[in-house]
């Protein structure tokens, strides 16, 4: 646990050219890594999981998911349950992981639309925001979700993936089933519409 | 938005702030100056990367994925049929149907519970079958694959073939789901050779059995939830063949 996930270089294209770069240099190739998970190696998990389940719930998070934790423990057992079926290089993986977290929060949402809603004691929690993270400079998570609330959810969707997933443009396309353009545009205007907000404290279209 | 002529010359205003926009995504700071009231805020949600979650046990949690994947090799996971790209394993069909279907008539005979029993031989449309899958749920009623091939038979006794290939193909995506292959694979091979039942020709049944393949692999694939939505989407297929 607590292991970070950084960055991995992304080349012009946007591809993403090393998923686990910002590892010891004891980190295997994906390639091996994968197939080790296929057979069910624990050690092949254990990494996923350090690398993965961060990101994930992070997205989660940021999505405003209700449960992000146990929405992520559930990610990441369906990614475990089909990585059988899955095929591609690193890029397709991380992307094909965000696809599932994006699918599983959708299928949150649907059953909790279902459910009687019950008034919610942790959003009172929140209101005063993260204490450790304001000492250190960072804006707690109850002004990012505010922020956050701001935008359309296409908007925030492809924000957090951007931000927040790690993922890259083309990676962001993919996930959300747009193309670069249309990612760059709802980057963009997400962007505009929190410098906005941020600015004058209000939304001026 | 104002921002310094310096850098216009060999850009358009959207592609400038496209720029800025990925500085501000990649961690850099961007070069209108405007923009740098936003920096606090995105290293805020650039820290969520690091989140740690409140999972009580995780070396429990990757043990389980490890045993996941590895209880679908022991029983030897035969997911390579629903592929779109797979050839159907087919079997005779019409004897086996007409004995499950003989089952489900002596099963009715032999009953004694009246409401639990009709509750059990109840299929999907009848009023009591809600509470079928209720009592299964708690566990009376087995539940079993055996049971909704019965069910399936039955519909398809009473001429709602689409309904019995629906419920079939449910059956299909949960059993998969649950890393049960044998079951998902017996639902299936049932609910290809019921397809080609209901087809008025070859090439009809050759079709729709391969539409529900690829709806039903990527139900599997994605983690679809088995709702009104996904039974839709399958009665559509089965249906118009679209």
């Amino acid at each position: 646990m607590g292991l970070k996930w950084a960055a991995g270089a992304v080349d012009k294209e946007g591809t993403r050219t090393s998923l686990f770069n910002a590892r010891t240099n004891q980190r295997p190739e994906f390639g091996e890594q994968l197939a080790a998970a296929r057979r069910g190696d624990d050690w092949a998990w254990h990494h996923f999981y350090t690398e993965l389940i961060g990101p994930i719930t992070g997205y989660l998070k940021s999505r405003g998911a209700r449960e992000p934790d146990d929405l992520a423990a559930e990610t990441f057992l369906h990614v475990a349950r089909n990585i059988s079926t899955f095929e591609g290089d690193q890029a397709s993986f991380r992307s094909w992981v965000f696809v599932i977290a994006h699918r599983r929060l959708i299928d949150s949402r649907r059953a909790a639309a279902r459910r009687p809603q019950i008034a919610d004691r942790d959003d009172e929690e929140h209101e005063g925001g993260n204490v450790e993270d304001e000492a250190i400079g960072l804006l707690g998570d109850h002004r990012v979700n505010e922020l956050l609330d701001q935008l359309t959810e296409d908007q925030r969707e492809v924000l957090t993936l951007r931000v927040v997933a790690d993922l890259s443009l083309k990676e962001t396309a993919r996930v959300t089933g747009r193309d670069v353009g249309s990612v760059k545009a709802l980057q963009r205007r997400a962007i505009q519409r929190l410098q906005r907000v941020i600015q004058h404290g209000t939304v001026t279209q | 938005m104002s921002h310094s002529g310096d850098y216009r010359d060999d850009v358009t205003n959207t592609e400038f702030v496209d720029q800025d926009v990925e500085r501000l995504i990649s961690g850099e700071n961007p070069r209108d100056p405007e923009y740098a009231d936003l920096t606090p805020f995105m290293d805020a949600l650039r820290s969520y990367r690091t989140v740690v979650p409140s999972i009580d046990a995780p070396e429990h949690l990757v043990a389980q994925a490890a045993e996941a994947v590895r209880s679908r090799q022991r029983v030897h996971l035969d997911l390579v049929p629903l592929r779109p790209d797979a050839r159907p394993d087919r079997r005779p069909s019409w004897l086996a149907t007409r004995a499950a279907a003989a089952v489900a008539a002596f099963v009715l005979l032999l009953g004694t519970s009246a409401v639990a029993f009709a509750a059990h031989v109840s299929v999907p449309g009848d009023a009591l079958y809600g509470l079928d899958r209720a009592l299964e749920a708690v566990g009376i009623g087995d539940g079993s694959v055996d049971e909704r091939l019965i069910e399936a038979d039955t519909l398809t006794a009473e001429g709602d073939g689409v309904e019995a290939i629906t419920l079939l193909g449910e059956t299909v995506v949960r059993e998969a789901s649950r890393g049960n292959s044998v079951a998902a694979n017996t639902a299936q091979r049932h609910l290809e050779e019921m397809t080609a039942l209901v087809a008025s020709d070859a090439s009809e049944a050759e079709q729709k059995v391969q539409r529900i393949r690829v709806f039903l692999t990527q139900s599997v694939d994605s983690g679809t939830a088995i709702d009104d939505e996904f039974r839709a989407g399958l009665r559509s297929i089965v249906s118009n063949g679209r």
